[in-house]
């Protein structure tokens, strides 16, 4: 039981000479909101590749509820239970909103070669994605294409979309990353209210929200985690501050 | 199996690696840095073969009839450059497939109305039709010379790109497209001189086969899918790639079709292997092909991380 | 439309223009074999461009067994039943797309293009080699699929047979579109990454699609066979597949009768346009490169313009 949700194992991934993730030691419990903070090319965006299955590490082991899921399909994983919020926002653009949650509904609901009976006839998948749409926001424009939405509802569409999926951990690369200061309270708020229903790994920028949102913090630097801790910890720590604080005044 | 058969289909299959080389090196550039799809790049190789072709008949002088025949390949490699290819850089692969696949078309009706149906065949000097004595065989002096002006042709475009700063940029532009935007480079001027380059190597390929076989019709559409065989062999934008894979697939061609009869005959009984050999034998570079793609999907010399 | 080529028979014997019978064949089982593609190409948005090799396969799978129940040999393979005929097209048509759809789809892009042309050449020569089968010179039926209650060798019956299929096929592809299987390929299409994130196995989906399409395409390829009696490796050289993307890609690709469109104009075109010249590929291909060149957006948006 007291496995963790996450956990990552001494990752390691160089490309060519370069070092993205040296020895990368992480763990996020089960119900807790783990932030994931660090300066440009500290090797965020690769260690999210390979928790995902994008990339696979050069030695080091993932684990998914203690299952060892460091060799598994990026498919694979998503249907153990990762949900994932891209940081470019990315739905299938020239289709509808509610497509877009049924996609995502559908990936945990059984066969998609089902070649005959409609989709939108399938009254308990379309069901959930509604809900998913509503809970984000979006109930009100769900026949509309992705492409036509504005920059924060396509953030919302992405969490949606990670939602329907049901995770067990929701993997958020970047969420408030192009929001305006309005658009950033209000997905704070959304985040807030999931964060007791899902265990995150959040990855950001905007340090308000990091400290509005995050249980604990690991700071990645140079391809290695430095610190993990409550916000609290982390604002005290003197290796933190000078790595990546950079001796300034505290954020917030 | 005998030596002397053995030297002969080696030499074979090193020209058709030769020619492949010339017709594939242009093209996996193309593909490498403009990730377009050139379906038409078997035109030039037949344009060389049939302008060389006519050429030497008026001049009288065959090797003239190819020093002439290559400017107007370039310039033919210029205006489909800019007339069709340069409008749909970016653009679905899909238009790019169904507009080059309508220039295969236009080139083909074009080229029958002004040379005919048949095939126009062209003679060697003298000089070039002897044979030279090797080791136990006598081998043709000109498959020689076309296997050699291909290895000059390859050496030279390798210093090119390895030796010189424009070369330099077309690596770079191959192995990361946006990195080489970032740097600043002239694309557009990149772009012209690696197609119309690449359009003038596979009409030096046409014209160098002619002699041999004979300018027709069908040879554009014949050697192109062998050359994307060569490019997926080799991998995408690699040159280096590209004379392996070339080299590998003239070698097997030809091997194959000397032996496979023969190895046959010692596993299975005569009839079906009188039946197999050749089906095997003239689907043996795709199987090599798809043997490729289990072990390697990114070709021999896979390309890197590519921008976007 | 459907109505008018349902009526098509009765039409033309009323008009004594047996000819336009012919014509209305060949295009409905043209429009089946684009209605495969559209699953593919349209709906799954991958670039196949190798298409022709199953109505090659779905051919021979008729040629083949007529062959042997009349000359004898491989008993096993011997038939003139248009039920084991169609069983196995349908059969061969699944697993070459089974096969070469599974490697192919460990690339995409240009490489997928490039990859789906080499097995479909790869088709064409093995089809060129088989000499029991005519080789290059191809294979003349001399009866056709004998099915209970059809006399294929009575043109009207044969074109009902095919346009009921037909009819059968788009409907089909009608109901999958907006199934669940549909949804995936169109997500597949909009987004692979995407999709692999939500938990969706692409490849699984595209594999499924191109074995569907490959199957239907072999069936159709098996209608051809009885519809001309004549059959030939060129039937899957690859400028047919090209013009079968020509077809999908005319009517509107992703339309549910699109494929029936493309394929009346293309059938039209090559009468009209071959009946005015011999050349008749130069104004068609011209047509082609202005038509990518137009959907591309080229004359509408000066630089940039939308990417599809």
């Amino acid at each position: 039981m007291n496995d963790p949700l996450l956990r990552l194992d001494d990752l390691h991934k160089s490309f060519g000479g370069l070092k993205v993730s040296a020895g990368v030691n992480l763990a996020v419990r089960a119900g807790e909101t783990h932030a994931l903070i660090g300066p440009n090319g500290a090797g965020k965006t690769t260690l999210i590749a390979q928790i995902a299955g994008e990339l696979r590490p050069d030695a080091g082991k993932i684990f998914l509820c203690g299952r060892d899921i460091t060799r598994l399909a990026a498919h694979k994983r998503a249907r153990l239970g990762l949900g994932r919020a891209f940081q470019v926002t990315s739905p299938m653009a020239g289709m509808t909103v509610l497509d877009n949650a049924l996609l995502a509904v559908m990936a945990q609901m059984g066969s998609p070669l089902r070649m005959w009976r409609p989709v939108r006839g399938e009254a308990a998948m379309v069901e959930e994605a509604r809900a998913a749409l509503a809970r984000v926001g979006l109930a009100e424009v769900e026949e509309e294409k992705a492409r036509d939405l504005s920059h924060g509802q396509r953030r919302q569409l992405e969490l949606a979309m990670a939602l329907a999926g049901r995770p067990r951990l929701l993997l958020l690369d970047e969420p408030m990353a192009g929001l305006g200061p309005r658009e950033s309270r209000d997905m704070v708020d959304l985040l807030c209210g999931l964060k007791d229903h899902y265990a995150i790994l959040l990855v950001e920028h905007d340090m308000d929200a990091v400290f509005a949102l995050a249980d604990r913090i690991s700071v990645l630097v140079a391809g290695a985690i430095i610190a993990t801790g409550t916000p609290r910890q982390i604002r005290a720590d003197a290796a933190v501050r000078r790595a990546y604080l950079g001796e300034e005044d505290t954020p917030c | 199996m005998n030596t002397a058969l053995f030297v002969t289909q080696l030499v074979n299959g090193l020209q058709l690696g030769v020619l492949l080389f010339l017709v594939a090196s242009g093209l996996t550039l193309v593909f490498g840095i403009l990730d377009f799809v050139n379906l038409a790049h078997g035109v030039f190789y037949m344009l060389g073969a049939f302008i060389s072709a006519s050429l030497a008949a008026l001049s009288g002088s065959w090797p003239l009839g190819v020093m002439l025949a290559l400017p107007l390949v370039a310039l033919a490699g210029a205006a489909t450059e800019r007339l069709v290819a340069r409008p749909l850089y970016g653009k679905s692969h899909l238009a790019q497939v169904l507009a080059t696949f309508g220039l295969i078309l236009l080139a083909d009706a074009l080229a029958m109305l002004i040379w005919g149906v048949e095939g126009r065949t062209v003679a060697l000097p003298a000089w070039l039709q002897g044979r030279v004595a090797a080791g136990v065989v006598e081998l043709p002096v000109y498959r020689l010379v076309i296997i050699f002006s291909g290895l000059a042709v390859a050496a030279a475009l390798y210093v090119w790109v390895h030796h010189t700063r424009f070369g330099m940029l077309v690596r770079a532009a191959a192995a990361n497209r946006a990195m080489a935007e970032a740097l600043g480079v002239d694309t557009a001027r990149l772009h012209a001189v690696v197609f119309i380059l690449g359009a003038v190597l596979a009409g030096l390929a046409g014209a160098l086969i002619t002699p041999i076989t004979e300018a027709s019709l069908s040879m554009g559409s014949d050697i192109i899918i062998v050359a994307f065989v060569v490019i997926i062999i080799g991998g995408t934008g690699s040159l280096k790639g590209a004379f392996a894979a070339a080299m590998l697939v003239g070698l097997v061609d030809a091997l194959g079709r000397a032996w496979l009869d023969d190895l046959f005959k010692l596993a299975f009984p005569a009839e079906i292997a009188e039946t197999a050999a050749p089906a095997i034998s003239a689907m043996s570079i795709y199987i090599l092909m798809a043997a490729i793609l289990v072990l390697r999907p990114g070709g021999l010399f896979p390309p890197r991380a590519r921008g976007r | 439309m459907m109505a008018a080529l349902a009526l098509l028979p009765l039409i033309a014997q009323l008009a004594h223009q047996p000819f336009w019978l012919d014509l209305a064949t060949r295009l409905v089982i043209l429009a089946m074999a684009a209605a495969s593609l559209n699953i593919i190409l349209g709906l799954g948005g991958l670039v196949s461009f190798g298409h022709a090799a199953f109505l090659g396969i779905g051919a021979y799978a008729v040629g083949i067994p007529v062959h042997h129940s009349i000359y004898g040999g491989a008993s096993w393979l011997a038939s003139d039943n248009g039920l084991f005929h169609f069983a196995l097209a349908v059969g061969a048509g699944a697993l070459f797309a089974l096969v070469t759809g599974a490697l192919s789809l460990r690339t995409k892009g240009v490489h997928f293009i490039m990859i789906t042309m080499a097995f479909g050449q790869m088709i064409y020569y093995l089809l060129e080699s088989l000499e029991t089968y005519g080789g290059n010179d191809g294979l003349t039926l001399d009866v056709r699929s004998a099915l209970p209650g059809i006399d294929l060798d009575n043109p009207a019956q044969l074109y009902w047979l095919a346009f009921v299929i037909l009819a059968g096929v788009l409907v089909m592809t009608w109901r999958l579109r907006d199934a669940r299987f549909g949804l995936a390929l169109a997500g597949a299409r909009e987004n692979a990454r995407r999709m692999a994130a939500l938990g969706h196995d692409v490849t699984r989906i595209r594999l499924a699609a191109y074995v569907l399409a490959g199957a239907i395409c072999a069936l159709a390829g098996a209608l051809m066979a009885n519809s001309t009696a004549f059959i030939t490796p060129a039937m899957t050289s690859w400028p047919r597949s090209g013009e079968l993307m020509f077809m999908v890609i005319l009517g509107g690709a992703g339309r549910i009768l699109g494929p029936v469109l493309g394929a009346g104009l293309f059938v039209l075109l090559e009468e009209a346009l071959s009946s005015f010249t011999t050349y008749w590929h130069l104004p068609f291909g011209l047509l082609l490169i202005l038509a990518a060149l137009w959907q591309a957006g080229v004359f509408t948006t000066r630089s940039g313009g939308a990417r599809t």
